[in-house]
Parts: C-alpha cells; structure tokens; sequence
C-alpha cells in the first residue's frame, strides 16, 4: 500500500473511533471533542514535514495500531528498583490501575473522574492545534490521571508513574493522558517508565505545569528495546522561579520519538535537561526538543550524550526559541555523539531561534569517536584496547546518568544501560 | 633492565630525539633533566607506546623485550608506568573502577589473583593515605575537577597500586606547592627497591633534594649531552642549561 493510502485509511479509522466516543461531558469529553476538531484539521506528517524528516510515521500507522487494549489486560513485568522507596501510579495500555494513596496535600485523579474546577490545564498546556497526534490522543482519551500537588507540599516519597504495555500481542494502540499540576512552592520527584517491547503503538501526552517557586525533578526511562512505538508529547510551562528537571535514560525501540516542549513562562525560572540515548540494531530514537524562553531572567541548561551503534538512528532536534521580551536569558544547549558503526546514524541539530539581544546563548553539538587521549591513558595502565573503549563509551553516557536525582534509580540504570552497551549486536538479516 | 641504543623519534616529521643511549639498572633512580623542548616528554611517550611518536632508529630493551613491539597496555602488565605530566579527565568513569579494572589487568597478567572487592578497597584506601587524597577521590570521575596537584598525587597512588617494575615519572614535580612535593617525594621512596627502577624526567632540581638520584643525565637538543651523579643537577641548578645548550649545538 503506498504511504498516502496508508494515512488515508488510518485517519478514517481514527476519525471514526473518535466519532464512537463523542458521548459524555466534562473535562475529559471536551477535551476529547476539541481533539476531534483539530484531528480534522490536522494532516498527519508525511516526507516533507520538517520535523518528521528523519522519523518515519510508517511505523505508526501498521494495521491494529488504532485497536483498543483489552482494559483487563495484565501488565508486562514492572520490576522494583533497589532502595527506591516510591509509590507507583500503573497505566497498563493507557488505563490507570491502581493508584496509590497519596499523603496529604496530593490528589491523584483518574480524569475519568475529574470535575471541572482540577481541570483548568488540562489540554491548554498541550495544545492540539497542527500537532495530529497531540490530536488524536485527546481524541481517543478515554481515561489518564491528574496529579496534584498542593501548595507549598514537599512530597517526601518520589511517585512513579508507569507506562506499561499489557502483556498481550494482539497489535492496539493505548493514548495515554497525564496531567501534573504543582501548585506554588510544591516540591516532587516523578519516575516515569515507559515499560515494554510488544508492537504495541503508546501516544501519551503529558502534560506539566510548575508554578510559582515549585520544584519537579522529572526522570524518565525507556529501556525496553523491541517493537514497541512509543510517541510521547511532553509539554511542560514553569512559571516564576519555579525549577524543572528533566533527566532522561533511553534506548531505541522500533520507534520511539520524544516531543518535548518547555515553556518558561514566568522569570527565574529554571530549567535543566541531561539525556542519556543508546540505539543499537535497527532501533529507532527520535528527540525534538523545544525550549521556550517567553520571559526575561530564565535559565536553561541542556545535555544530550547519544551513541550509536550497528544500523540505528538516533535523531535530535535541539531549538531553543528566546522570544523579543525574554532579555537576561542565559541558555545553554550542548549534544555530544558517538558513533560505534559505519552505519549508524546520529542527526544532531541544535537550532536557535534568538529574538532579544541582552542573552547568553551557547551551543554545541559534535559527533565523534573516542578521545584518543583518554584511550591511551587507559590502555597505559594496563586495560585492553576494547575494554578501554567500552568503558570510555559507556562513561559518556555514564556522566549524565550519575547526575540522575534519585540515586538508587541512577545506579540501576547505569546497570542496565552497560548491558545494553555490552550484548552482542542482533543478527542482522 | 632498561636498555636504549640509538633512539631517534620523530613527531610529525620532525626529528625530537636524534640519538639517545640509556642504560636504567634495577634498583637505580635516574633523573632525566633538560631545558623545555629538549624532548623529556618524548622520551617519557616513547617508553610507555603513545601514538603519534615514530621511532626512526635504534632500540629499546626493556627485561631482554623488545619494548617498541608491546602494545601500551601490554608494556604497562609488563610493569612499565608512566606517571602523565598532563593526567586526562574521564568524566563518568569512576576512579574506582577504572583503577579497579587496572589492578585486574596488570596482577592476572602476572598469574596473582585480582583482589576481592574488600581487598581492593583495602589496598586503594591505603594508596590515598600515603599520598593524602581523600578516599572521596576514588568515587569521583577520573581526574574529573581534580586540581593539579591532586591529579599528581593521583598518578602516584594509581603508581602505588600497580607496582611497577619501571616507573617513569614525567614533571610529576611541576606545579607543586613544597608540601605536595614533599608528598609527592615520600611516595616515590617508598617505591624504591632492589627490584625496581625509576625514571624521573624534570626540568628543575627541587625534587631531586627529596629523592636523591644515582644517575643524572642532561638531555639538550634531543642527545644526552652530559651525565653523572647527583652533584650534576646542583651544578645545573647553580649554572642554568645554558652552558650545557652551547655543548649540544
């Protein structure tokens, strides 16, 4: 089937599935019917779309990716982290099960349930409007969470919030919708895990706001190899002086594509990014990441370190947007690549956008091979030339992943990222 | 144990050493002094197998080896360290493992056991105490926003761990305040032994008060042009290079 047929019959498929789900009011069933209307309005990305210049929507659009999961659905295996005490939000295929009780000054909400006062932010931070996918989430939101942190409440245990595929194979798409509200002076520490390798199409949208002088240390893993095709939408705003970090440990999948947008919205915000990316094999990662400076006295400061190996394609948009008004921004951006084979392929891009005149702006993006320097005084000490090379390899990845806020989580997923790094590559056809 | 006949070394085209013969016994302490640019640090690279050096001519016996032939890493199982002049960052690997991973390569090669994890620390926390870096050190990225004298004093404990039989020690002295020195100095005499040698390449005379060389050789324009005992380096101390450059040109 050629590529338009293919997106011709997967936008009458979803449109007529959001047309299914019309019934109902509130928060959820408007934003669903706004959903709907931008879907329409909205052309799914083809060959010529910038930003999908190096992702190939293919992936996406396969027969079964628009089915609904099985709500009963079991979740694939969700493993503990060592000495991380948390409590854990668990979506299975998009539909929250089981959430915890929170401590007091924390409301958790499935937005199923949502009354019209909590939902103020819901779909205004992430806007559908010439985002088709965005779009077709809300169109096809059955149900997500809202997480609430009131004001001034520091929440002591960080809170998990798992993405899970169910364990089954039949192909379905799941959309999951998360909403996190930190009202002034509320401090978190959020895990999200996207867990999973089944062929199974997750198009989340997240949806952040950090008010006044709040604090969200955000990390988010991606581990799983494999078939799944993973579409995150993360729209985060911080308002005055409020501090967001984000600290991202990721490997390729089949697809795995991150669009990332942080507003800075108020002064003294802040924010901070560092990624660690491992492709290998034919997998795929995509990164477009967007920062907003709207307002003066901002600061943000952005770490990419990707390695690429055998056949994959890592893939990251770095712009940074300083709007006319936003004077005293200090933004940095800096991406650092390695590439392990003659076939793999990083497409670094930092891409500035600066429209005010009293701002600090670097950037920097290489892609490389290992510093012969480190090499030889490795080697000089008695290592072997591979295990020298791995443990430099690795050691790029390693420096962001040590920063990680919860330690316990840093260190597994150091682990876990070694063995990725470390297995033989997969037999290529 | 250290034989060198003739070694002409050139970096990018340029001729640096133009004929070098050094005999380093077991058990000796040679010091290697020069003016800046004579090709110290050359010598230093050669040994230890650093790319970028092409050996024109002559040969480097090192234990009845071939030296040149050894890839880095095997020179350095084979008991060869070079102390860095310049030790290199690593961010992101630790210290601990890398020196771990070092102490594994370099005992197996040897057919001694790789100490247990216990033992290990044992032995790197005593390495840190000898040459008063804080234990802290070894949790922290290799030389990672370490200042100069701490990435000296870290060569000298990685030294102290890996027990070498040949020990070249390039500038280790440069930049030092008198107390780092004096560390610095203590160090390397509680290495000395009937069974090791130890090289020590610098441009001044002040650590050479501390550790008393038997040998001293004056390297200028890439030749050794004067050697003797350790009342040479106070002669150059006293009259500069200088005199010694005139010999040399």
């Amino acid at each position: 089937m050629a590529q338009t047929d293919r997106i011709e019959d997967f936008t009458r498929n979803a449109q007529a599935r959001a047309e299914a789900l019309a019934e109902g009011s509130g928060p959820l069933a408007a934003l669903r019917a706004a959903g709907r209307d931008a879907f329409a309005a909205a052309e799914l990305p083809g060959r010529k779309t910038e930003s999908w210049k190096y992702s190939r929507v293919g992936a996406l659009l396969e027969e079964g990716l628009l089915d609904r999961p099985d709500p009963g659905a079991d979740p694939v295996a969700v493993a503990d982290f060592p000495g991380l005490d948390a409590d854990r939000m668990l979506l299975v295929d998009g539909v929250p099960r089981g959430l915890p009780k929170p401590g007091e000054g924390v409301v958790l909400r499935r937005l199923a349930e949502l009354a019209e006062l909590e939902a103020a932010d819901l779909g205004a931070l992430a806007p559908a409007q010439e985002r088709p996918f965005v779009a077709l989430n809300a169109a096809l939101a059955e149900d997500g969470v809202l997480l609430h942190v009131g004001r001034g409440v520091r929440v002591e245990r960080p809170l998990e919030l798992v993405l899970a595929q169910g364990a089954g194979t039949a192909p379905r798409g799941a959309h999951p919708r998360i909403l996190v509200v930190l009202e002034p002076g509320a401090e978190l520490a959020l895990l999200e895990r996207q867990l999973g390798a089944g062929a199974v199409f997750t198009n989340a949208v997240i949806e952040v706001h950090v008010k006044e002088g709040a604090r969200l240390d955000h990390v988010r893993l991606g581990l799983d190899a494999g078939d799944g095709r993973w579409l995150t939408a993360l729209d985060v705003r911080v308002d005055r002086d409020g501090r967001y970090g984000l600290h991202q440990a990721l490997v390729g999948s089949r697809f795995r594509r991150n669009e990332i947008r942080i507003r800075m919205a108020g002064a003294g915000a802040e924010a901070t990014v560092g990624a660690a990316t491992l492709t290998r094999d034919r997998t795929h990662l995509d990164t477009q990441m967007s920062l907003e400076h709207e307002v003066p006295h901002c600061t943000s400061d952005q770490r990419f370190r990707s390695i690429a190996g055998e056949r994959s394609r890592t893939v990251l948009n770095g712009r940074i947007h300083i709007h006319p008004q936003a004077q005293k921004t200090a933004a940095e951006f800096n991406t650092r690549n390695l590439l392990l084979s003659t076939d793999a392929e990083i497409d670094a891009k930092p891409e500035l956008e600066i429209y005010a005149d009293d701002v600090k702006c670097a950037h920097g993006a290489t892609v490389g091979r290992l510093d012969p320097t480190s090499l030889f005084y490795l080697r000089s000490r008695g290592l072997g030339e591979t295990e020298a090379r791995t443990m430099l390899s690795f050691a790029f990845l390693g420096s962001i992943v040590d920063a990680f806020p919860l330690e316990a989580v840093g260190s597994a997923v150091r682990a876990e990222l070694e063995t990725a790094f470390a297995r033989p590559a997969e037999e290529t056809p | 144990m250290l034989k060198i006949r003739g070694l002409h070394v050139e970096v990018d085209g340029k001729e640096i050493l133009k004929g070098i013969d050094l005999d380093v016994g077991a058990g000796e302490v040679h010091a290697i002094m020069g003016p800046n640019g004579s090709g110290k640090s050359t010598l230093g690279a050669v040994l230890s197998g650093r790319d970028g050096y092409e050996v024109t001519g002559g040969s480097v016996e090192y234990l009845g080896q071939d030296l040149l032939a050894l890839e880095p890493e095997e020179r350095a199982r084979e008991g060869v360290f070079l102390a860095f002049q310049y030790p290199v960052e690593i961010p992101g690997v630790s210290n601990m493992e890398f020196l771990r991973a070092a102490v594994e390569a370099v005992r197996t090669h040897r057919g001694e056991p790789a100490p247990s994890a216990v033992e290990f620390m044992k032995e790197a926390k005593a390495a840190c105490a000898a040459v008063k870096l804080d234990p802290a050190f070894l949790k922290r990225g290799v030389n990672e926003g370490f200042s100069g004298g701490e990435k000296k004093r870290n060569e000298l404990m990685q030294m102290l761990l890996l027990k070498p039989r040949l020990a070249v020690l390039d500038e280790t002295d440069s930049g030092l305040d008198i107390d780092a020195l004096q560390v610095v100095a203590e160090g390397v005499n509680s290495l000395r032994d009937p069974e090791r040698a130890i090289v020590m390449v610098t441009h001044y005379q002040r650590l050479l008060s501390h550790v008393v060389p038997d040998h001293v050789h004056v390297l200028a324009g890439g030749r050794i042009v004067r050697s003797g005992g350790r009342e040479l380096a106070l002669e150059l101390e006293e009259k500069g290079y200088g005199w010694l450059q005139d010999d040399a040109a």
